[in-house]
């Protein structure tokens, strides 16, 4: 019986095998038009109209793409959006990937203890961070403050909200602390597959630890690399919950933290220019999308060696 | 020379590990004291207002009726977008599709459109499908969830090795028993890891449920904590006790599931 | 790697049956009591239902609590789809302009709505703010908000030599005597006010222009000048330094460095008050220099829900019904909108927290002046970015960059007011 099955013609038995490579893609797909296309669609048609949520929508063609044009407030939500994404994102591959190395390559007492905890910083809401971090350091009287004066760091209170750079960073900083377990934990996964043999033919040619991790165990997790690039730019640019509650929805100081996102909010759900907003969403998707494809070229163009 | 490198890697870890805990330490310190010393006092020890907090709560919203709906809404959740996340994902690595490139193009632009607008037309969607004030339109996407597939085809690609698959097919298996029996266990770690992922995605989800839901019996908790905040009062001491409540589930989970991950990553790292 | 397989079917099955339950055990639309829906921003307004239910038995009230932030996301996203709206909602003050603009809210002039009939026992200035550019009345507020000074007792005597209330107002009237005043205690280490935006709110209304007029952008030169003062306050410390409603600045209240917060009545309420034990009895309430209205959430009756009749019900209980309204002021200590329930609380006891003095009577005393009515759709983003353009020239921006910066950000978010 089984000989007789493989003698069937493997184009026959191909065709049949990628069949089912649809069906096992469809529910994805199905699902996805219900509720990922239709809304997707939907903003897009908003993006050329004007609407306020109450009246009935009027259609107005590109107005809200010429009002872009002079719109100064979305550049600089945009600069803002990658400056904290940057000061976040390079700490956070590179700690995670020192701690990778460090977990692979040498033996730590305590290692699961270790990576379990690093990722805890992952599971909190990040409203719920960003609102700690707020009374942390908010006021005079702030936590902080406090510590800083009593350790005799500082001899009057700082005004940490009132200092772009600071509130900056204190955003960034947090997003670094939520993801850096979490990138850990994807880079070990990707380490994993690499196969052991290599390894040991390293070893055997007597390359140090840093050699090995250059030359072997870099390269192939580029693929591990790509996704946490790809993904954290999707999740950057869109960044909205920690610095929403950080300050305000403002974005203050003076609008230091307004991110993409924030502003999309405020024009959307504030001024209620819901289709101009959606114009906004449109821009960030593009944005995304560009971000993402630079990425990707970079990191898969390191070459193939 | 190398003990000194070992104190420092220590040090090091250590150090993280601090970085990693005080926010959570916070938190569970400021659920025992009141509002106002939150906010002008400095305090690592646990004060006593605990269970004055936690009334205070209870008097605020019925906290643990969000903590059930959060899980109502999130262990489902998980559940599809682990199972069909790797469904869709064997699709795309094991199996020659035409124009595969494209689709799965598709998946992976669906994760970049942002999520605020799309809240209307998405609005609209479970409106005209009837599913308003319920929790399917918190489920069922689940099932579309385009990091679980981007996530587990890699993982696939990787590990589940195509003589499997083959001798699979010689025994005459059909393809979903070969899913079901053979891929799904090989990949075990990769779905811990996204599964959790997604609980916690899931269960911090604000604009959501915010959206969809309008009977407050079933508003989730990440909603319940923004409404014990208030317009007036800012009930801090209550609003710990409910993000320490909130915190503990992911974290149960989270445990339950790591062994999991960390036998899958500890395999390759042990030599 | 079964039991796993196992055991996560049996949480599906578990998960799943719940979800089910949960949408089965949704309540059906009753036949018999009509069900009101009610969004609300706090819970204040859960006061009354009970009362209501028992004078209604066959009315029942639904009373959703939305985070506030939300309230006009969840709005937009019922009214887009036209299922799903409330029967009555509400919203802030400075925001319900716009909603009474758009014509969401029902004309309460026309039947069944009758609210004509309640006008000389309504404070007028309220009545003001919920009444649309035609003159038509869509929504009101059971709380009335004038400004008022809330200040320390022990403060004020050491710095002003009296606490009593009459004699504080006249050494604060102006703001060069507010400046020297604040000097004068800074140099002890105590702030002034609670925040300059408290002055600002009664600066706003001072204005003889709003916003906005035939479409074109109009900055008061009350709010160009009150610009130096604000910078005068934050740079010199006279304030705390931190947004309204920050935890810092609540927690305020306990400490002994700040004389006054400078807000309506839900300062008193829903800020001293609470906060204060240990300075229970060490606070009064005074007149400011300009009388001003400021807050409190506003309620309306969708114009299209199904249930006028019932709606009207609520609404006058909540708001028209002196004995209802008398019941929630002793018990909350609101000020209210109804006069004749207003001089009713004023006669009553004064207040532990104030050493026993009646706020009710300062209150009464604000709203008999008059309130020029200065609000469009477009005041709270306007404030809010004024308000950024004063942090901003705080911060050492020179007033024409600040000014500019503010124009640009209006014509960022409403590109049809002309800004030059």
């Amino acid at each position: 019986m089984k000989g007789g099955k493989s003698r069937m013609s493997t184009s026959r038995l191909n065709k049949r095998r990628n069949h089912w490579g649809y069906m096992f893609i469809t529910p994805f797909f199905v699902v996805f038009a219900l509720f990922g296309l239709y809304p997707i669609i939907y903003t897009f048609r908003l993006s050329f109209q004007r609407w306020n949520g109450f009246t009935p929508a009027i259609n107005v063609g590109f107005q809200n793409w010429i009002r872009l044009m002079e719109d100064a407030t979305f550049p600089l939500s945009l600069t803002n959006t990658v400056k904290i994404w940057l000061y976040d994102f390079i700490p956070q591959l590179g700690i995670a990937l020192l701690l990778a190395m460090i977990f692979t390559f040498k033996k730590i007492h305590g290692m699961n203890l270790f990576r379990a905890v690093y990722y805890l910083p992952n599971l909190i809401t990040a409203a719920s961070i960003g609102l700690l971090f707020n009374i942390l350091f908010n006021g005079d009287k702030s936590t902080i403050n406090q510590l800083l004066m009593k350790l005799g760091l500082l001899n009057a209170p700082v005004a940490f909200y009132k200092s772009r750079a600071i509130t900056q960073g204190i955003s960034s900083y947090i997003l670094w602390w939520m993801w850096f377990g979490y990138t850990m934990i994807l880079i070990m996964a990707g380490i994993t597959s690499i196969d052991s043999t290599l390894y040991e033919a390293a070893e055997l040619d007597g390359c140090s630890t840093w050699q090995t991790f250059h030359l072997i165990t870099m390269p192939l997790i580029r693929p591990t690399i790509l996704y946490i690039t790809i993904t954290s730019i999707i999740g950057g640019i869109q960044i909205f919950d920690v610095p929403a509650n950080l300050t305000n929805l403002a974005g203050d100081p003076q609008k230091a933290i307004l991110t993409t996102s924030m502003y999309v909010y405020q024009q959307g759900f504030k001024n209620t220019a819901l289709g101009y907003a959606s114009m906004l969403s449109v821009m960030q998707f593009l944005i995304i999308a560009a971000l993402s494809f630079i990425a990707l070229n970079m990191i898969l163009k390191r070459g193939t060696r | 020379m190398k003990r000194f490198g070992a104190i420092v890697t220590y040090a090091f870890l250590l150090l993280l590990l601090v970085i990693s805990i005080l926010p959570f330490y916070l938190v569970l310190i400021n659920s025992t004291y009141t509002s106002i010393d939150i906010v002008t006092k400095l305090k690592f020890v646990p004060g006593a207002m605990f269970l004055e907090n936690y009334h205070k709560l209870q008097e605020l919203t019925n906290i643990w009726r969000g903590f059930a709906n959060s899980m109502i809404v999130s262990i489902p959740f998980v559940l599809f977008s682990c199972y069909f996340g790797a469904f869709s994902g064997f699709g795309f690595a094991k199996f020659k599709i035409k124009g595969k490139n494209i689709l799965f193009s598709i998946v992976l632009a669906s994760m970049m459109l942002p999520s605020q607008l799309s809240i209307i037309g998405f609005y609209a969607t479970s409106l005209k499908l009837g599913l308003l004030n319920t929790f399917w339109p918190l489920i069922l996407p689940g099932i579309a969830n385009a990091s679980a597939v981007f996530f587990l085809r890699g993982i696939i690609e990787q590990s589940v090795p195509d003589s499997l698959l083959e001798a699979a097919r010689m025994e005459g298996c059909s393809e979903l028993t070969i899913f079901n029996r053979f891929v799904l266990p090989c990949i075990t770690p990769g779905v811990a890891t996204i599964g959790i992922f997604n609980f916690v995605s899931s269960w911090n989800n604000y604009l959501g449920p915010l959206i969809i839901l309008s009977d407050a019996k079933k508003f989730t908790m990440p909603i319940l904590i923004s409404t014990i905040r208030g317009i007036f009062l800012s009930n801090y001491g209550a609003m710990y006790v409910a993000i320490a409540i909130s915190m503990f589930p992911v974290i149960i989970v989270y445990g339950f599931l790591s062994r999991y991950i960390i036998n899958g990553l500890t395999i390759g790292a042990e030599k | 790697m079964r039991s796993i397989k196992k055991g996560f079917l049996l949480l599906l099955m578990v998960a799943l049956s719940s979800a089910l339950f949960a949408q089965g055990t949704m309540e059906p639309k009753a036949k018999g009591p009509v069900t009101l829906e009610v969004w609300a921003r706090g819970d204040e307004i859960k006061q009354f239902v009970p009362g209501f239910e028992a004078a209604n038995p066959d009315i029942k009230v639904n009373v959703t609590v939305i985070p506030d932030a939300d309230m006009t996301t969840k709005l937009i996203t019922v009214f887009a789809s036209g299922k799903g709206v409330p029967d009555l909602f509400m919203q802030e003050a400075s925001y319900i302009t716009y909603l009474v603009e758009a014509g969401s809210f029902a004309d309460l002039n026309k039947d069944p709505y009758h609210i004509n009939d309640y006008r000389d026992n309504i404070w007028q200035a309220t009545l003001d703010v919920g009444t649309d550019s035609t003159g038509v009345v869509r929504a009101l507020t059971w709380q009335t908000n004038p400004g008022a000074i809330i200040y320390r007792r022990d403060i004020a005597k050491k710095y002003l030599g009296t606490d009593d209330p009459e004699a504080v107002s006249k050494l604060i009237d102006t703001d060069e005597k507010m400046l020297s005043v604040a000097a004068r205690m800074k140099k002890d280490g105590i702030r002034f006010v609670s925040s300059f935006k408290d002055i600002y709110d009664s600066k706003v209304a001072q204005r003889s222009s709003p916003w906005v007029i035939n479409g074109n952008l109009v900055i008061d030169p009350v709010l160009v000048g009150f610009m130096d003062m604000a910078k005068t306050i934050i740079g010199s410390g006279y304030d705390l330094g931190v947004d309204q409603w920050a935890s810092e600045w609540i927690a305020a209240v306990e400490s002994d460095d700040l004389f006054c917060y400078i807000l309506p009545p839900w300062g008193y309420q829903y800020v001293v008050k609470p906060s204060a034990q240990k300075t229970i009895g060490k606070w009064a309430i005074t007149t400011p220099s300009t009388p001003y209205i400021s807050g409190g959430s506003y309620l309306g009756i969708y114009d299209k829900t199904p249930y006028p009749q019932e709606a009207w019900k609520f609404f006058s209980y909540v708001l028209l019904n002196e004995d209802s309204q008398y019941e929630y002021a002793k018990n909350s200590g609101d000020f209210v909108v109804l006069k004749s329930v207003c001089d009713k609380l004023a006669a009553g006891e004064g207040e532990e927290v104030l050493g026993g003095q009646n706020p009710n009577g300062i209150f009464i005393k604000e709203m008999q002046n008059e309130f020029r009515k200065l609000n469009t759709v477009y005041d709270s983003q306007l404030n809010d970015a004024f308000i950024s353009a004063i942090k901003a020239y705080a911060a050492g921006l020179s007033k024409v960059e600040a000014i500019a910066g503010f124009r640009k950000d209006v014509k960022t978010a409403f590109p049809e007011i002309l800004v030059d």
